[in-house]
C-alpha cells in the first residue's frame, strides 16, 4: 500500500476521486459544481500528500502535533474559502469532506496489507482529516464573524442614513410615545434626543394635529401611508406648519408608526407669497377687464352720438344744400358740412359747427356778410331788407349758436370759426 | 473685526444662561444667547427638575421648619467645607425667592408635595409636574421668545476676545457648528457692548478632560449628562484668565440605572421612591450597607469602593412617589415582582439574608429609628410589606462638576493673577466652582444656576454700554 500511495500517487488519487464522485452521485445529493470539484480535487491531493509524508514515514502524529504545523491546514482552508465564496454551506462542505475521508477509509480497508499497516494508515488518515476539518470549520466561523461585522457596518450605515435625512423621523409605539428619533426631528422640535424619546407624540402638535394623528393610527393598515398638513410645536411654544407622513410597521407582534415630519415654514411662506401674487394678478385682470368694458361702452356712446349728429346736423345740412340754388350759400353749407364730417371722426367737439348747420339760408347769408365785416346797415342794403329784419336775424343767429347773453362779438366769433375751418382744411 | 454686536452675549442656553438672559432683558433690550448644540436647554432640559428651597410655601403648608441657615449648614456638611461660604450662602438665602420667581414670572408648575433628598436635613425639594428640567426650560424659552431674545443654536464658543487691558469685548464662535464635528461652521465674531456671560455648564461627558482631573473616571464610567457636556467653554474661560477652582471634584450619581443609558428614567425613580421609601442592598449579601438618604458622595463611595452591585427595592406603597414608574417598567429599568422570593430569585440575591434585611428594616421603621445606618424615618415612611415589589439595578455615573471657574458674589469671573474681577465678564451655573464643595446636594444645582444666572444677568445689564 505504501507503494500505492508513494509509487503511483496519481493513479491512486484518480481512483479515489472517481469513487468519491460516485458516492456523492449515489447518495442523491446535489450535483457538485465545477469550482467545488476543482477545490476538492486540490484537497484530496493535499491530504494524500500529507498521508504520504506522515504515515509513509511510519508514524501517525497526534492531532496536537499536526495543529502546530500550520501548513497542514492552510491548503484545505484556502480551498474551503473558495467553496464558501461560491455559496456553499458549511454543512455541505463537511458532508463532501466526510465522504472523501470515507472513500479513503474504504480504499485502505480493501487493500491487502497487514492489519498493522492498515491501522497505521487509518489512524494517520483520521488525524489528518480531523485536523483539516477543524481548521476549515474554525476559519468558516471566523469569516462568518466578518459577515457579522459587515452587518454591524450595515447597521451603522442605516443609522447614519436615519440620522442624516433632511426630514425629521419619529418612531412611535402604541402608547403614542416616541421610541426613536433622528437629529432632524430634534432640531425641528428643539428637543434633545433624551427629551424626545419617551415624549407623547401629541405634545408635539396642537389638538387638531393630535386628532389627525390618532385617526391615522387607527385607520392605517400595514404598509399604507397617509399624510397631512398639521401644526408642530417648538420647545419655546412657537407653532409651525409641517407636512407629516405616517406609516404603520408591524414588528414582532407590536405595532409601530413611523412619522416623517417636514417643517414647511419656508415652503408655506413661499406659498403665501405666490398666493399673494396670484391675488394681485387677478385684481389686475379684473381692472383690465373693466377698462376694456368701459372702452367698449365709450365706443358705443361715441357711435351713438355720431349717428345722432348725422341725423340732427349732417342730414339736414345735406338737405339744405340740395335745395339751395345760390352757389355762395351752398359753399358756406358745404364748408360747414366738411368741418362737421372731420369733427365726427377726429373727436373734436363739433357742437358749435353743428349749430351752424341749423341756420337758415337767409341767416347764413347774413353771417357771411357779418364775417366780411359789413355793418348792419350795409347788410340791410346789400340784402335789400329792413335794418330791423337784419337785427332779428342777428338775434336768431346768436340764439342758434348759443351765444345769447354772452359777450362775444358775432363777427369775431364767425371769423375765428372760419379761420379754424380754413386751417383745418389747409392742414388736411 | 466684528460680524455682529449685542449689548450682552450669553454662552449656554441652560438654566443659568436663560435666567441671565431673562433678568438682563428687564433693563437691556439687546441680549443674545448662543448654544453649540442643535437644540436649546443643554443638560438642564434633561435633568430631573428638582429645586431646593429653604422656607418655601410647601414647607410652611406641611409644617416643616427650615431656614437658609439650615440649608447652608447642609451644603457645607455635604461639601466637607470645601464650599466658598459666601457663595453657598447666597444660594441658600435666595432659594425661595428664586423658586417663587419660576412660579410667578415663568409659570412653572410643580407637584403639590415636597421630596426629601439625600443629605438634606428636611424635605425641601420641589419637583416639576413632568419630573423633568424641561418643565422649567420650556417656560424659560417661551419667555425668551416673548421678550424677543434670540437663542442662536449651532454656535460653538472658540474664545473670549479681550482688549489690551484684558477687558472682555466679545466672543469668537463657530457659526453653523454641527456637534461634534470640529471642522464644521465658520469663524464669527460677536461683540458685547456691555458684557459676556459664560454659562456653558460642566464637563461630565469630556472623558479626556475629566481624566486629567480624576484618573478613576475612565470612559468605562458612563455619564448622566447630554453628550455636549464638554470642557471647551471652561478652557476658553481659563485662557481668558479665569481662576480654576476644585476642578477635580466631580460627582457621580448613585441612583442611575444599569439598564439604560445616561440619566434616563431610572434616576428619578431611585431619587423619588427607591432611596427615600425603599432600601438599598448589596446583591451578593442581600444586606443594606448605607443610609439611603446620605448625600451622593457617601452613597457612591459606599457603592463604588466595595465593588458592590447595588439594587434598590421599594414596595407598592413607596412606589407611588415614583412618577416615572410606568416609563421605567416599559423600558425594563424597573422590574415588578409579586413576592420577595421571586425578586430574590430573579436577581440572584440570597433569599434568607434579604428577608432578614427587610424584617430588620421594617422593625426600625416601626420603631422610628434606623439603628443600623441612621436613615431618617419620617411619618410617611412605612415598612416594606405590600406587594408588588419593585427593584432597580444601580450603577454610578458621572453626574456633576462641583469645580469650575471662580466667581465673586456679583457673579464676576475672577482673574487668576490679580484675584480681581475680569471686567465685563460674568459666569453662572455648573461652569462655576466652589459653591457646592466636595459634594453637591441633590436639587441644589437648579437653585444655584437660577440664583447666579439672575445675578449675572442683572449685573451685566448694569455695565456701561460701549460705543
Amino acid at each position: 500500500m505504501k507503494e500505492r500511495f508513494e509509487g503511483k500517487p496519481g493513479q491512486a488519487q484518480s481512483t479515489l476521486f472517481k469513487a468519491w464522485e460516485q458516492k456523492i452521485e449515489q447518495s442523491g445529493s446535489k450535483e457538485i459544481g465545477a469550482a467545488e470539484l476543482a477545490a476538492f480535487q486540490a484537497v484530496f491531493t493535499g491530504m494524500i500528500e500529507i498521508l504520504h509524508n506522515r504515515a509513509g514515514a511510519g508514524k501517525a502524529e497526534s492531532v496536537h502535533q499536526l495543529m502546530e504545523d500550520l501548513s497542514v491546514s492552510a491548503l484545505a482552508v484556502d480551498q474551503a474559502a473558495v467553496c464558501r465564496q461560491s455559496g456553499m454551506s458549511l454543512v455541505r462542505f463537511v458532508y463532501l469532506f466526510k465522504a472523501m475521508v470515507n472513500v479513503c477509509e474504504e480504499y485502505i480497508m480493501d487493500h491487502d496489507s497487514s492489519i498493522e499497516e492498515k491501522i497505521l494508515y487509518l489512524t494517520a488518515l483520521h488525524r489528518v482529516a480531523d485536523r483539516l476539518e477543524y481548521a476549515v470549520i474554525e476559519d468558516w466561523h471566523l469569516s462568518d464573524g466578518d459577515r457579522t461585522h459587515d452587518q454591524h457596518g450595515t447597521e451603522k450605515m442605516r443609522s447614519a442614513i436615519f440620522q442624516s435625512v433632511g426630514e425629521g423621523i419619529l418612531l412611535v409605539d402604541e402608547d403614542m410615545e416616541v421610541v426613536k428619533a433622528n437629529h432632524q426631528a430634534s432640531e425641528i422640535y428643539g428637543l434633545s434626543r433624551e427629551n424626545l424619546i419617551g415624549a407623547d407624540i401629541q405634545s408635539l402638535t396642537d389638538r387638531p394635529g393630535a386628532e389627525k394623528l390618532k385617526a391615522f393610527f387607527n385607520e392605517l393598515i400595514e404598509g399604507q401611508r397617509l399624510s397631512a398638513e398639521i401644526a408642530g410645536i417648538y420647545v419655546d411654544g412657537r407653532m409651525f406648519p409641517t407636512r407629516t407622513t405616517v406609516t404603520r410597521i408591524d414588528l414582532d407582534g407590536r405595532r409601530l408608526w413611523t412619522i416623517v415630519v417636514l417643517d414647511t415654514t419656508e415652503e408655506k411662506a413661499l406659498e403665501n407669497r405666490l398666493r399673494h401674487e396670484k391675488i394681485q394678478t387677478e385684481e389686475m385682470n379684473l381692472t383690465l377687464k373693466n377698462v376694456l368694458k368701459s372702452i367698449e361702452s365709450d365706443r358705443r356712446d361715441f357711435e351713438k352720438s355720431i349717428s345722432v349728429k348725422i341725423k340732427t346736423s349732417i342730414l339736414p345740412g345735406l338737405e339744405k344744400i340740395r335745395r339751395e340754388s345760390d352757389a355762395g350759400v351752398r359753399n358756406s353749407y358745404l364748408g360747414l358740412l366738411a368741418d362737421q364730417l372731420v369733427a365726427l371722426t377726429s373727436g373734436f367737439d363739433a357742437g358749435i359747427d353743428a349749430e351752424m348747420l341749423k341756420l337758415t339760408r337767409t341767416e347764413i347769408e347774413v353771417c357771411r356778410l357779418i364775417q366780411n365785416g359789413l355793418s348792419g346797415k350795409e347788410i340791410s342794403e346789400a340784402m335789400n331788407l329792413a335794418f330791423e329784419t337784419i337785427q332779428t336775424h342777428r338775434k336768431n343767429i346768436r340764439k342758434k349758436l348759443k351765444l345769447s347773453g354772452k359777450k362775444i362779438n358775432l363777427n369775431a366769433y364767425l371769423t375765428n370759426r372760419i379761420c379754424e375751418a380754413d386751417n383745418k382744411e389747409n392742414n388736411a | 473685526m466684528w460680524n455682529e454686536e449685542y449689548d450682552i452675549v450669553i454662552i449656554g442656553s441652560g438654566f443659568a444662561g436663560l435666567a441671565a438672559a431673562l433678568e438682563a432683558c428687564k433693563t437691556c433690550s439687546s441680549v443674545v444667547v448662543l448654544d453649540k448644540m442643535r437644540t436649546p436647554g443643554g443638560n438642564s432640559a434633561i435633568s430631573g427638575g428638582l429645586v431646593a428651597a429653604a422656607g418655601s410655601p410647601l414647607q410652611e403648608k406641611e409644617g416643616i421648619k427650615d431656614s437658609p441657615a439650615l440649608m447652608l449648614e447642609d451644603m457645607l456638611r455635604a461639601g466637607l467645607d470645601f464650599n466658598t461660604p459666601a457663595l453657598a450662602k447666597i444660594v441658600a438665602e435666595r432659594s425661595t425667592e428664586t423658586l417663587l420667581w419660576t412660579i410667578e414670572e415663568l409659570g412653572v408648575e410643580y407637584k403639590p408635595n415636597l421630596n426629601h433628598l439625600g443629605g438634606h436635613s428636611v424635605p425641601r425639594t420641589y419637583n416639576t409636574t413632568n419630573t423633568s428640567g424641561s418643565g422649567i426650560i420650556k417656560p424659560m424659552l417661551a419667555k425668551c421668545r416673548d421678550k424677543g431674545i434670540p437663542i442662536r443654536l449651532k454656535m460653538l464658543l472658540q474664545r473670549f476676545i479681550a482688549d489690551e487691558k484684558g477687558v472682555i469685548q466679545g466672543v469668537e464662535v463657530r457659526k453653523g457648528y454641527l456637534f461634534p464635528n470640529e471642522a464644521s461652521g465658520e469663524t464669527w465674531r460677536i461683540r458685547a457692548r456691555k458684557a459676556v456671560i459664560v454659562a456653558t455648564g460642566g464637563f461630565s461627558q469630556d472623558i479626556k478632560f475629566r481624566l486629567t482631573q480624576n484618573p478613576i473616571l475612565t470612559q468605562e464610567i458612563e455619564s448622566t449628562n447630554q453628550p455636549g457636556a464638554t470642557a471647551e467653554g471652561l478652557v476658553a474661560a481659563l485662557k481668558a484668565g479665569a481662576t480654576p477652582t476644585q476642578l477635580s471634584l466631580i460627582q457621580l450619581g448613585p441612583w442611575a440605572s444599569r439598564d439604560e443609558e445616561g440619566f434616563g428614567v431610572g434616576s428619578m425613580f431611585s431619587m423619588l421612591a427607591g432611596f427615600p421609601y425603599g432600601i438599598l442592598i448589596d446583591l451578593k449579601t442581600g444586606r443594606r450597607f448605607v443610609n439611603e438618604l446620605s448625600d451622593r458622595k457617601l452613597l457612591v463611595d459606599a457603592m463604588l469602593n466595595t465593588g458592590r452591585e447595588s439594587l434598590a427595592i421599594v414596595d407598592s406603597v413607596g412606589v407611588k412617589y415614583a412618577s416615572t414608574l410606568n416609563k421605567c417598567l416599559k423600558r425594563g429599568v424597573v422590574k415588578q415582582y409579586e413576592a420577595i422570593d421571586e425578586l430574590a430569585h430573579a436577581n440572584r440575591i440570597p433569599l434568607a439574608a434579604l428577608l432578614e434585611t427587610i424584617r430588620t428594616y421594617n422593625e426600625n421603621v416601626s420603631k422610628g429609628v434606623d439603628e443600623d445606618f441612621g436613615k431618617p424615618i419620617p411619618d410617611d415612611l412605612f415598612p416594606i410589606e405590600n406587594p408588588p415589589y419593585y427593584s432597580i439595578r444601580l450603577i454610578s455615573k458621572v453626574h456633576h462638576c462641583m469645580g469650575g471657574i471662580q466667581i465673586n458674589s456679583r457673579a464676576q469671573v475672577l482673574n487668576i493673577e490679580t484675584h480681581l474681577p475680569i471686567r465685563r465678564f460674568y459666569a453662572a451655573g455648573e461652569i462655576t466652582g466652589g459653591i457646592h464643595g466636595a459634594s453637591r446636594l441633590g436639587s441644589n444645582a437648579i437653585t444655584d444656576c437660577l440664583v447666579f444666572g439672575r445675578i449675572a444677568g442683572r449685573n451685566a445689564a448694569k455695565e456701561r454700554t460701549r460705543t
